[in-house]
């Protein structure tokens, strides 16, 4: 399901589990509508959602991210999403300025890929109830 | 070595403290008699507050027509007695039991003392010294690293004076955490954890490493709860930390710091020797959070947290302890002058000298040698040594000559003179058994004097072996013509029991015929008997007739011999150290001569050093029940705290009742915000008004991490 991704990520906002799996879930979402219009390409399985009785961020988790938002350009259409990150344990969390990229990357894919379906060309005809003989 | 003097001035109405009025009180005044002080302050209501001032010792009064004067000064005064009673203690002795027994000695009530049960923990190996009581006190804090005072209610008080090593540890934290990082005071790494609006996006928290058992480091995090809080804050099952110190430890508040969540609520739980003392529990934390409580006395600290922060887990990254105090002596306020400070001689190296006693490789020496005067009642006498020794004998110098009729009775190389003896190479002795349960026996003649009191003793062990045993052992001396049965060693079963182990028997009686006699070991049984060391001796002859000594005294001054002086009259060391030994002399009275001999204790020095400036002078602390190189470390590191405070004040202020030497307060400082000082000396006069003195040092040590925490709250 699509949420509306935040976009406007600033250095005093917290980043909760509900970032997290709207995040995760508007990345599956983009393959899956991406899905309906090209054929399957890469694309890493990124896991349960969080919930608070789990012990941290992972930075291969949002690494996933990162990777599978690179997989999309690579299936299906070269966007323009700016230059992956890639993060290590005990490395510094990811930033509000890369938390933006990556929203704003997904939200860019989503709506080009629901345009694309939606713009696919039609010929409408009508069967008009007559039998085939 | 902490004093209390103490002086009261009273109006002598009437001269009713005159010491010729024998209806005076000052009749029924006694040295050493308890002066107890109270301070009272007449309250606004018109009721007065007391606080107990001091107990003390009466020590000497006087008057004259118009005033009485007291003086009395605290318990140690009298503690002036020398201690004899050190003893080196190779295993180790702990401190709390060396204090006892220096109380014990000085005569000083159980209930009058409290010790602090950490000494229990510190050993020492070298003995006491010749010291006053007080005086062996004094060593003893030091050694432990305490002070040693007398309460207000008279009470001697030795306590642990340091902040005690702490460990902190906890089973409910996450694989990350590190409980016992808590009490490090260092500054803690913050994970990117999913508790609500824990987690911040400006790059200053870090990425957790997944769960692996192949040793992934972690950054330096505090303690992180394994449980997480539900939306009320509540947890299913309460997070703890426990804190357990080296000594019991007294704390008047401490600081929490928690990471960017914190919990509500905490309950502190406090043991002390596994005894609950106290749960004190405290709502509303804050990231920051001074706790500013006087605890009972702990050495165990267990912080539950009951409330935590709504779906987080705890981040309690330190926990400082440390003296804290809200007393500031201010400027207009409490000092009525300003403070006169000094530069104390800076100190540039301190050295703990440690002493090692080691046992000598010499001969025993003759320690003291001296003729003193036994009678029936006062049989005893203690002699002192100047040097720590060991291996302590006395004896008589009046000997008897004698000789054991006993040929070969050690049975060291062989049966040689014994009819029918087995021999058993390995233990050098020799051994009987049946192995038909017909009577077997081992068989010597002596000779032996109608009249004459003869002591028969040998040691004996029975085989062991599977199996009951069934039969009967003796020793006993025949006469073999008349076959009369004059006496003998009891060595059924039960006598000899354990198997297996050597038992010394034997048996007195004065034989009433002359001639040859057969001394046999002699057995029916069916397991080995082993005999060594037989001795007879003819006490008449050596004694004289009636002077024979009994079986109780040959048992304890006769050992084996062959032909010997044996000394003529018994004498014991019935209690010693290694600077006496008190003698017991047994079978004798009048003027005696008596000897005493043992080795020296060879004793070396070594040092233990801490630089403490790069210039000043060179300082050594010699206490001598230090010997090893850890608890030598330890006192450099406590007196090298205090040797650090160069700096020494002298106040006078308004005067305070409740202040006593070694507390600490705040002074007023145009530099040092918070300069914290340490009370060496304080004098309180009161004269219809309180007026007071300090002498104080400027504390360096621990407690000047300590921030005037409690002021404001």
């Amino acid at each position: 399901m699509w949420q509306q991704p935040k976009t406007d990520w600033q250095a005093s906002d917290y980043f909760n589990i509900g970032d997290y799996n709207r995040i995760k879930g508007n990345i599956n979402e983009i393959r899956t509508q991406a899905l309906t219009l090209w054929p399957d390409f890469k694309f890493e399985e990124m896991g349960e959602d969080k919930t608070y009785q789990d012990y941290g961020f992972y930075a291969d988790e949002i690494n996933r991210f990162e990777a599978n938002i690179d997989h999309v350009c690579v299936g299906t259409f070269p966007f323009d999403v700016g230059e992956r990150q890639f993060y290590h344990d005990n490395g510094p969390f990811i930033d509000w300025q890369e938390l933006n990229r990556i929203e704003s990357a997904c939200l860019k894919i989503y709506r080009n890929i629901l345009g694309r379906a939606e713009g696919i060309r039609r010929l409408a005809f009508t069967l008009n109830g007559g039998a085939f003989e | 070595m902490p004093t209390i003097d103490f002086s009261v001035t009273v109006d002598n109405k009437d001269r009713a403290y005159d010491v010729e009025n024998e209806e005076s009180t000052v009749n029924f005044l006694e040295i050493g008699q308890s002066i107890e002080a109270l301070y009272g302050q007449a309250m606004n209501d018109g009721t007065i507050e007391w606080i107990p001032g001091t107990s003390l010792a009466l020590k000497s009064w006087s008057a004259d027509d118009t005033e009485m004067d007291f003086q009395a000064s605290d318990c140690f005064e009298g503690m002036d007695g020398t201690y004899y009673r050190g003893q080196y203690h190779p295993d180790g002795m702990s401190l709390y039991d060396m204090a006892v027994d220096v109380l014990a000695d000085a005569q000083v009530d159980y209930r009058d003392y409290w010790i602090d049960p950490y000494l229990k923990n510190v050993l020492v190996v070298n003995p006491m010294p010749v010291v006053a009581h007080k005086e062996a006190l004094q060593l003893i804090a030091n050694a432990g690293r305490c002070i040693l005072y007398q309460d207000r209610t008279g009470r001697i008080i030795l306590k642990s004076s340091f902040v005690p090593d702490m460990e902190a540890a906890s089973d409910n934290e996450t694989y990350f955490s590190h409980a016992s990082a808590i009490l490090d005071h260092a500054e803690k790494e913050a994970y990117a954890l999913p508790g609500q609006d824990y987690t911040g996006t400006s790059g200053a928290q870090y990425f957790l490493p997944r769960q692996t058992t192949n040793g992934a480091t972690y950054l330096n995090t505090g303690y992180v709860s394994e449980a997480v809080a539900e939306e009320d804050g509540l947890f299913a099952d309460n997070p703890t930390v426990e804190i357990t110190t080296e000594a019991a430890y007294k704390c008047f508040g401490l600081t929490l710091e928690f990471g960017r969540n914190w919990p509500d609520t905490v309950i502190f739980h406090a043991y002390y020797n596994n005894a609950a003392m106290e749960d004190y529990t405290v709502p509303g934390l804050t990231q920051t959070y001074v706790v500013s409580h006087e605890f009972p006395e702990f050495d165990r600290l267990v912080l539950e947290f009951s409330k935590g922060c709504p779906n987080n887990r705890v981040v309690l990254d330190n926990i400082i302890f440390g003296d804290s105090t809200d007393y500031v002596l201010e400027y207009g306020v409490e000092l009525t002058k300003t403070p006169k400070g000094t530069q104390l001689t800076k100190v540039r190296e301190l050295q703990v000298v440690r002493t090692i006693y080691n046992l000598s490789t010499e001969d025993a020496k003759e320690l003291a040698r001296e003729t003193i005067s036994v009678t029936a009642l006062d049989n005893r006498y203690t002699f002192y040594f100047s040097n720590p020794s060991y291996d302590l004998k006395t004896y008589v110098p009046v000997y008897v000559e004698a000789t054991n009729m006993v040929q070969n009775g050690s049975f060291d190389t062989g049966v040689t003179g014994w009819l029918n003896a087995q021999y058993d190479a390995a233990r050098k002795c020799t051994y009987v058994v049946s192995e038909d349960g017909n009577a077997v026996h081992i068989v010597q003649t002596v000779q032996m004097i109608s009249g004459h009191k003869y002591y028969l003793r040998g040691n004996f062990m029975r085989e062991e072996s599977p199996g009951e045993y069934s039969g009967n052992d003796e020793c006993d001396l025949v006469r073999a013509i008349a076959n009369r049965e004059s006496f003998n060693i009891n060595l059924r079963p039960e006598a000899i029991a354990p198997d297996g182990v050597w038992h010394t028997k034997s048996a007195i009686d004065t034989v009433e015929t002359t001639g040859e006699w057969d001394l046999r070991i002699y057995t029916y049984g069916n397991k080995r008997l082993y005999t060594d060391s037989l001795l007879l001796v003819d006490l008449t002859a050596a004694w004289g007739i009636g002077n024979e000594p009994d079986i109780e005294w040959c048992d304890k001054f006769i050992g084996y011999f062959t032909i010997a002086s044996i000394p003529k009259y018994g004498c014991e060391i019935v209690d010693s150290s290694a600077y006496y030994a008190t003698v017991e002399l047994t079978g004798i009275t009048g003027p005696t001569e008596v000897v005493v001999t043992g080795r020296d204790y060879v004793t070396t020095q070594s040092k233990v050093s801490r630089q403490l400036n790069p210039t000043g002078s060179l300082e050594a602390w010699n206490n001598p029940l230090v010997s090893d190189t850890v608890h030598a470390a330890n006192l450099a590191d406590w007196i090298g705290d205090y040797m650090k405070s160069d700096r020494e004040y002298d106040l006078s202020y308004r005067g305070e009742p409740r202040i006593d030497a070694n507390d600490i307060a705040f002074l007023e400082n145009k530099y040092v915000p918070d300069l914290l000082i340490r009370v060496t000396d304080h004098t309180l006069k009161f004269n219809g008004g309180l007026s007071s003195t300090i002498k104080a040092r400027r504390d360096m040590s621990y407690v000047a991490t300590a921030k005037n925490r409690l002021a404001g709250q």
